[in-house]
């Protein structure tokens, strides 16, 4: 899976779980900047990205977790 | 990915793939209306998606939505563990078992202060059911393997909790108490000898799962069985050791919707809403094959087969349902008479006549029968659960009659009954002799009750169906199943004529002949072949030889959408003159105004009982064709 479908996806899981129009997402965006994004729907929402990627997080990458950008390496770096 | 019976609560409907664009709309439309969450909450939801409907359903409250005909239920959750990601999934399946469900949710950890304080939050809201959800780091529980006196120390503390917390809801507050049995962890402690070793997780949650279900027994409360619901689904799937570190979550978030069913099912049966009749469908649910069709013989249900021992599965499991209380009936689009010959003469089927209240074999829809059941049982709809393999059944139920009770079935009849018992339909919060007696006061005579006008427009349910009907003339790749349909049908076929393969192929290439093979698909289902029809050319005239279909798709109308095809492929050709024959036997009684009812005019009764029937092609009118057509009929003659 190529950066810009990864982007997409997790824009659509995003938008899913915050409702965030597209100009507000980007590899910059973190938790403090989106209503609603705080530590136990940080884990859903990492629950929701591993089951929609088939890829497997651990405990630590998830807590690490700085900005959508990262998370997007993270993920492009397992699948 | 493949569905999980379990985990993806695989007896309910899939969501539809809009799921996310109907709850917004939902919620768009501003207050949502109690029948539009109750009918989002229908769907096997997952977590995300649970927590998209709680959220419609308090967005509907905050509105001030009247929430009727949902039952307000005010349940309060304690736990050891996180909770967040629990109450929205119970607040959403609450809707699914008819309740506007509010939650209380205690502080992460504060069970003990909570239920001991008489002022404490819980208390204050004045809850209808509390909810204490301990797991095995919730109590005085830990391996001590082989220290036998810490062990029956710590089993005893454990229990004096959950004692002291049952003392205190009684003390401060109406509601009833439901605990749960604990898990034991994944991973054993010694490895095979656990069960033997005292203090061994194995033998802790053993003892003091035994003695919670005792404790309880008796009381008003309820007892959640955790512990043997993370035995269905595998201890490794149910643990999540990371989501623990993470969240304090107390299991993989792959079971919490099948948690929360759990939680809201005994809920639910606890206020009187299991279902109390099983009504059955017959062929290919009971045994496998059409028994109007296949004959007494040609049914299976025999031990050593193994498709057949699948449906003596049905029969047995149906049979124990029956001895739990719960009254069976039967609805069955079947010959009453021919019906009824399984039941009284084959020596394989486990159910017989005297086990069944209400049996309802005949040609009109399911809803009206159901329906029919209802009233002589005098249960309501919602009392009832209903067990067919057909998916275009399943769904003329669930839109005629959505409180009765219907489980998706899989491809696989092995899997029935595993279905059935999952979907929680029977779930009991206390058994009795009176419950095992119960079936016995419905009078099992097996009676017939006469059908009321129907009560669904099935026009309307055939037309959300979108039937695809495929018209080819017979043809190589169709000559089997074409041979197969001509030689095994009994009911639906007006003369019963048999032709060998090779009579069918010979017929491929004969222009004295209109032949038809028509498959249907629908939104449920590719149904395969369901008809054929041949028509041999005698001047301007069709002279209608064979007319068959299959009986799974009666009663949708299919056979007006096969006499619009026969009435162009005519006119295309310059036919004047259409005439039908109908020879009775003793199986297909069901067709003999078969050319009454499409508008032919009788002819000629013979001695023999046979009918001809004609109709000239410019008076027949257009029918009204429900689905769409899509054909191939080049008329060879």
């Amino acid at each position: 899976m190529d950066d810009t479908q990864v982007s997409e996806t997790l824009y659509e899981i995003f938008n899913d779980f915050f409702e965030l129009d597209r100009s507000e997402f980007g590899p910059d965006l973190t938790a403090d900047q989106v209503d609603g994004w705080d530590s136990l729907n940080h884990i859903r929402l990492m629950l929701n990205i591993q089951q929609n990627f088939g890829v497997k997080f651990s405990s630590g990458e998830i807590s690490d977790l700085k900005n959508v950008g990262q998370l997007a390496s993270l993920i492009a770096a397992k699948t | 990915m493949s569905l999980d019976l379990y985990l993806d609560l695989g007896w309910l409907p899939r969501p539809p793939s809009d799921l996310n664009k109907i709850i917004k709309s939902v919620r768009d439309a501003g207050p949502a209306t109690a029948e539009a969450l109750r009918g989002l909450a229908q769907f096997g939801l997952n977590e995300l998606q649970l927590n998209k409907v709680a959220r419609a359903l308090s967005d509907a409250r905050d509105g001030g939505v009247d929430l009727k005909p949902l039952i307000p239920l005010k349940v309060a959750l304690l736990s050891n563990t996180t909770t967040e990601f629990l109450s929205p999934a119970m607040m959403a399946t609450g809707l699914r078992y008819g309740f506007a469900t509010d939650l209380v949710l205690a502080p992460y950890g504060q069970v003990v202060q909570e239920l001991l304080d008489p002022q404490s939050m819980t208390y204050a809201a004045d809850p209808d059911v509390i909810v204490i959800s301990l797991d095995h780091r919730g109590l005085n529980l830990t391996a001590v393997p082989g220290d036998v006196d810490a062990a029956a120390a710590g089993l005893a503390a454990s229990l004096d909790q959950i004692e002291t917390l049952k003392a205190a809801i009684e003390q401060n507050s109406r509601a009833v108490a439901m605990f749960q049995t604990v898990a034991r962890p994944a991973e054993p402690d010694l490895g095979s000898l656990d069960l033997g070793v005292p203090g061994t997780w194995r033998q802790l949650t053993h003892d003091f799962n035994r003695a919670l279900a005792d404790m309880l027994t008796g009381t008003p409360h309820l007892l959640l069985d955790t512990a043997g619901l993370a035995d269905t689904v595998g201890l490794a799937t149910w643990h999540d050791p990371g989501l623990w570190h993470m969240a304090r979550v107390p299991f993989s978030n792959r079971v919490l919707p099948l948690y929360a069913d759990h939680i809201m099912r005994v809920i639910a049966a606890w206020r009187g809403k299991s279902r109390r009749c099983l009504v059955l469908d017959l062929d290919n649910t009971l045994w496998h094959g059409v028994i109007g069709d296949d004959g007494l013989d040609g049914i299976r249900l025999a031990e050593g087969d193994p498709v057949g021992e699948a449906h003596r599965d049905v029969q047995d499991r149906a049979l124990q349902f029956r001895s739990q209380g719960v009254v069976l009936a039967v609805s069955s689009k079947n010959d009453d008479a021919v019906a009824r010959t399984a039941f009284r003469d084959h020596a394989e089927m486990v159910l017989k006549e005297d086990h069944i209240a209400v049996f309802q074999a005949n040609w009109r829809d399911k809803a009206t029968n159901i329906q029919a059941i209802s009233d002589d049982l005098a249960l309501g709809l919602e009392s009832l659960a209903f067990l067919d393999d057909n998916p275009a059944e399943r769904g003329l139920i669930r839109e005629a009659l959505p409180r009765v009770g219907v489980p998706e079935l899989p491809e696989d009849p092995a899997l029935y009954v595993r279905t059935l018992v999952a979907s929680g339909l029977f779930e009991a919060t206390t058994f009795s002799d009176e419950d095992r007696r119960r079936a016995e006061d419905y009078q099992s005579n097996s009676k017939r009750v006469a059908l009321q006008a129907s009560v669904t427009d099935i026009g309307e349910y055939l037309r959300s169906l979108d039937m695809e009907f495929a018209v080819l003339p017979f043809d190589a790749p169709g000559r089997a199943r074409i041979a197969q349909l001509i030689n095994k049908s009994n009911q639906f076929n007006l003369t019963t004529r048999r032709y060998s393969e090779a009579d069918v192929a010979a017929m491929e290439d004969d222009s004295g002949l209109l032949t038809l093979q028509i498959r249907l698909r629908d939104r449920f289902a590719d149904n395969g072949m369901i008809s054929v029809v041949i028509c041999r050319t005698d001047g301007a005239t069709w002279e209608i030889d064979t007319w068959l279909m299959s009986c799974r798709v009666l009663g949708r109308r299919v056979e007006r959408a096969i006499l619009q095809v026969l009435k162009d492929a005519a006119q295309a050709a310059g036919i004047t003159t259409l005439r039908g024959r109908y020879i009775p036997t003793d199986r297909n009684g069901m067709v003999a105004q078969h050319y009454a009812q499409l508008g032919f005019g009788l002819v000629e009764t013979r001695e023999d009982g046979t009918t001809l029937w004609s109709v000239e092609v410019a008076d027949l009118p257009d029918q009204e064709v429900i689905g769409t057509i899509s054909r191939q009929t080049a008329p060879s003659a």
